[in-house]
């Protein structure tokens, strides 16, 4: 057996090695969390219904519960506390998937401050009565549905309230989603057929991609979205439904063909690098010795990315990626660093995210050497 | 971090411009490139972009914002060598060999 199919059999074991440990290490104290949402609260009487009455000297003061929405990562836990007239009295995240950046806009404001105050019989939207953040949009919404919910729950069962019925669940289909189908569609095209005019095809593809993608919508694909489905995130597909096609529009032709569609014409971060190469001539050549290094280096960064996130049960908390420090300038700053070396780089070497970095890379090599071997050992 | 909220600083980015407009000049004729005015005029557009990344970074860090001077001087530093590497290829400077010594 040689030493790459050792390795190839060797890190999904890991993998789910890391995965076993992670889910059996999560269980948070729901208590203090509780206790904090409801101010001068002593000690929690459960009601049955995963609701919590908040008592000081055998009086209650409120009611308290969890509930949880889905975020970019995964889902988010948020304590809700009601008092006795049904105002909130406070707002906690008990536990989130969010990527550390993105989190930290959603906090940057009034974050869950922003609820206290409301009555459990008002809208609760953003942009209506609470804080609506840019630029964390899904992150934003999870919170913002969880207190809902939560406080909607509570008013209900404790209070009696006549809260607003929850609105039906809309499958949502916009431009977004179709930009991105007609990008998968001209990269399938580009990649399986022999269309006339390949290369000019490539490069409208890879603009329409840079500015679209990237840009205006700012959702290319990143590590938590592979995070997410190998801890078992999902989405609902009504609502996330780009979610799905993203995933599956990288993931199904290298799974089925062994070839990348994505990265040649849907990637915006791709396309930016090709740009600054056809600005800069991209004509030096790495040694091939450093390239071997440079590509074990890359095959344990993204292990070790995925491992964590695997271990932590947290999506977003390995996604080292720089594109949104260039995209809608979301990141900490060690990877507003490192996108600028990377840009830099672009203009001399060809792609060297893609090669050297890029996790989304790493993943479906990895599925393409699976592949091969698993051909190879067939044959 | 005084250094760069005192004159100095000023100084030494105007000795650094001074310098680089002359290199430039001396070193175009060396290879016997033309400069005509458009060549000037975008070379003294660069090195006034180049003075601004330098000047902010300089001046965020001499105001105490080490991350304003690092995020200033990834975007600025990115877009200064963007435009750096374009500018050399459209104004002919990579394709630019020394003149050979006659008297040799």
């Amino acid at each position: 057996m040689s030493l790459k199919l050792i390795i190839v059999l060797l890190i999904p074991l890991v993998l789910i090695a890391a995965w076993v440990a992670g889910a059996r290490r999560m269980q948070t104290r729901l208590e203090p969390h509780l206790i904090q949402v409801v101010p001068g609260t002593v000690e929690l009487k459960p009601l049955g219904d995963g609701s919590f009455a908040a008592q000081a000297d055998e009086r209650v003061v409120g009611y308290a519960r969890v509930d949880q929405a889905n975020g970019y990562g995964g889902p988010m836990r948020i304590a809700v506390g009601i008092d006795t007239t049904g105002t909130i009295a406070g707002v906690t995240i008990v536990d989130h998937k969010e990527t550390e950046a993105y989190f930290r806009k959603v906090l940057s404001g009034n974050g869950p401050g922003s609820f206290v105050g409301r009555h459990v019989s008002d809208p609760i939207e953003p942009g209506v009565d609470v804080d609506a953040v840019t630029g964390a949009t899904q992150s934003n919404l999870a919170l913002v549905t969880g207190v809902r919910q939560g406080a909607r729950t509570l008013g209900t069962n404790q209070l009696g309230f006549d809260v607003p019925a929850a609105d039906p669940v809309r499958f949502r289909f916009g431009w977004a989603e179709i930009v991105l189908l007609m990008l998968f569609v001209t990269g399938f095209a580009g990649t399986y057929t022999q269309v006339p005019g390949k290369k000019p095809l490539r490069w409208i593809s890879q603009i329409a991609a840079l500015v679209l993608i990237g840009f205006v919508y700012a959702i290319p694909i990143t590590l938590t979205h592979i995070n997410s489905l190998l801890v078992g995130y999902l989405p609902d597909w009504r609502t996330q439904f780009y979610w799905y096609l993203l995933i599956i529009g990288v993931l199904l032709p290298v799974l089925l063909t062994g070839k990348r569609p994505y990265c040649g014409y849907v990637c915006p971060f791709g396309a930016v690098q090709d740009c600054l190469g056809a600005v800069g001539g991209r004509r030096k050549k790495i040694p091939e010795v450093i390239q071997r290094w440079l590509g074990w280096f890359h095959a344990v960064l993204v292990f070790a990315a995925i491992f964590v996130a695997l271990y932590t049960r947290n999506p977003g908390l390995t996604s080292y990626e720089v594109q949104g420090s260039l995209f809608d300038l979301t990141g900490l700053l060690y990877q507003f660093v490192v996108l600028g070396v990377v840009l830099v780089l672009s203009l001399f070497i060809a792609r060297p995210w893609c090669r050297f970095l890029c996790p989304i890379n790493g993943v479906t090599r990895y599925i393409k050497t699976a592949r091969s071997s698993w051909r190879n050992r067939a044959k | 971090m005084a250094f760069f909220t005192g004159g100095l600083f000023w100084f030494i980015e105007g000795v650094l411009a001074c310098l680089a407009v002359v290199a430039i000049k001396i070193w175009t004729q060396d290879r016997g490139i033309a400069m005509p005015w458009w060549k000037w005029l975008l070379t003294a557009l660069w090195f006034c972009l180049a003075g601004f990344t330098l000047a902010m970074i300089g001046t965020s860090l001499g105001e105490g914002e080490p991350r304003a001077a690092v995020m200033g001087g990834v975007v600025f530093g990115v877009v200064t060598v963007v435009t750096g590497v374009a500018f050399w290829r459209v104004l002919g400077f990579s394709r630019a060999q020394p003149k050979t010594n006659d008297h040799a």
